[in-house]
């Protein structure tokens, strides 16, 4: 009796099988004469697949980028932020950028409210102790007011940044779902 | 018992049967994964070519566990099911053991179904065009453990190799061996009970 007959139909033939497979033979699939009648099925323009591991490094490369640009963004200058000095609570919940859009333009137009001695007066000062005082009080003003303006623009650089990080976290949920919801319905092969 | 091999082949040891099945790693089964990727790109002439590869597997499994008057229109059902359901395929190389998975699980909606329907006795003489020797053989290895009985079916109707076997189902060429020759030991015996 050739094990290999079993295997591979190789070497000696094994008469049992051999009388099985004449047997069995009829029952073998015969090539339908007609071709599968496919159905008509609309696939996706492309295929766009993420599994488990994929979309956590997708999700941290994106968190890195956000960062980054975040930090890109941040005022370099060690000021108190305003809004937390004077008590007022951080803003939680959707942002509108449209309103933002008004509050950037709102900063461009808004007059420069702190007191500062203008140059031509300053030059009329014949005193050279109080021209260099007017001089030194000028220049702290403008700085002042520069700092104001950054700490501003990174108040809104920062709700931009906070807008789209929810957004990518919605996407990335939205993700995890469809892939949970492929696997589920995938068997097991 | 479950055991990882040196290979990344999954083993699947169950004790009660003796069956053995391996799964192999899908890189090992990309010789289709062209033609499944030309269907997915809206080729059916492909997906022609794959029914007519796969056609004598899932012609086996399904011969292997429902009546063989079924099994022609079942084919089809498992082929029109793999085609609609191709988009979720997660590897093409895979596409052999996935579409097995499918006509197993046909196979088992297939008994379901008629079980909730009606209930035909067990001793029903089948279609008279089949020889009583095919029909007598083919209920014994009915009798037999499910990865015995698909193996068994696989080679000795359908005519595939033990190779061959192994490449379409996605199991490991050691399982197959495995389940060819103890399957073939067991019809044997039962085949000599019969005769006594």
């Amino acid at each position: 009796m050739s094990e290999d007959y079993l295997w591979d139909k190789s070497g000696e033939p094994d008469p049992e099988v051999e009388q099985l497979e004449r047997a069995l033979g009829q029952l073998r699939y015969k090539v339908p004469k007609k071709p599968l009648p496919l159905p008509l099925v609309s696939r996706p323009l492309f295929r766009f697949r993420l599994n488990g591991m994929s979309a956590i490094a997708a999700g941290i490369v994106i968190l890195l980028l956000a960062g980054g640009l975040w930090l890109s963004l941040r005022p370099s200058a060690t000021v108190v932020n305003p809004g937390v000095s004077s008590g007022r609570p951080p803003q939680t919940g959707p942002i509108d950028l449209t309103a933002a859009e008004n509050r950037k333009q709102a900063l461009d137009q808004t007059p420069v409210k702190a007191v500062s001695v203008p140059s031509r007066v300053a030059s009329r000062i014949q005193n050279p102790k109080r021209q260099e005082l007017a001089r030194e009080s000028i220049s702290v003003n403008a700085r002042a007011i520069r700092e104001q303006q950054m700490v501003r623009r990174g108040e809104l650089a920062k709700e931009q940044l906070i807008k789209a990080l929810l957004i990518t976290s919605e996407k990335l949920n939205a993700m995890q779902k469809k892939i949970q919801g492929d696997q589920e319905r995938q068997p097991i092969s | 018992m479950n055991d990882v091999g040196t290979a990344g082949t999954l083993l699947i040891l169950s004790a009660g049967s003796g069956t053995a099945t391996a799964v192999g790693p899908a890189t090992k089964m990309s010789a289709d994964a062209p033609l499944v990727e030309a269907v997915l790109g809206g080729d059916r002439d492909a997906f022609a070519q794959l029914y007519d590869l796969y056609g004598p597997m899932i012609h086996g499994i399904l011969l292997a566990r429902v009546p063989f008057d079924d099994v022609d229109d079942l084919v089809q059902d498992v082929f029109l099911a793999a085609f609609r359901r191709l988009h979720t395929l997660r590897e093409a190389g895979a596409f052999g053991g996935w579409l097995a998975m499918i006509a197993r699980n046909r196979a088992v909606d297939f008994h379901r179904r008629k079980h909730e329907t009606e209930e035909l006795p067990e001793d029903i003489p089948q279609r008279s065009s089949v020889d009583p020797e095919a029909s007598e053989a083919l209920a014994l290895i009915r009798t037999l453990p499910n990865a015995y009985r698909e193996t068994l079916v696989l080679r000795l109707v359908e005519g595939m190799t033990g190779p061959e076997i192994a490449e379409r189902t996605g199991l490991t060429a050691a399982s197959v061996r495995v389940n060819l020759h103890r399957g073939m030991k067991l019809l044997r015996e039962k085949m000599g009970l019969e005769a006594s």
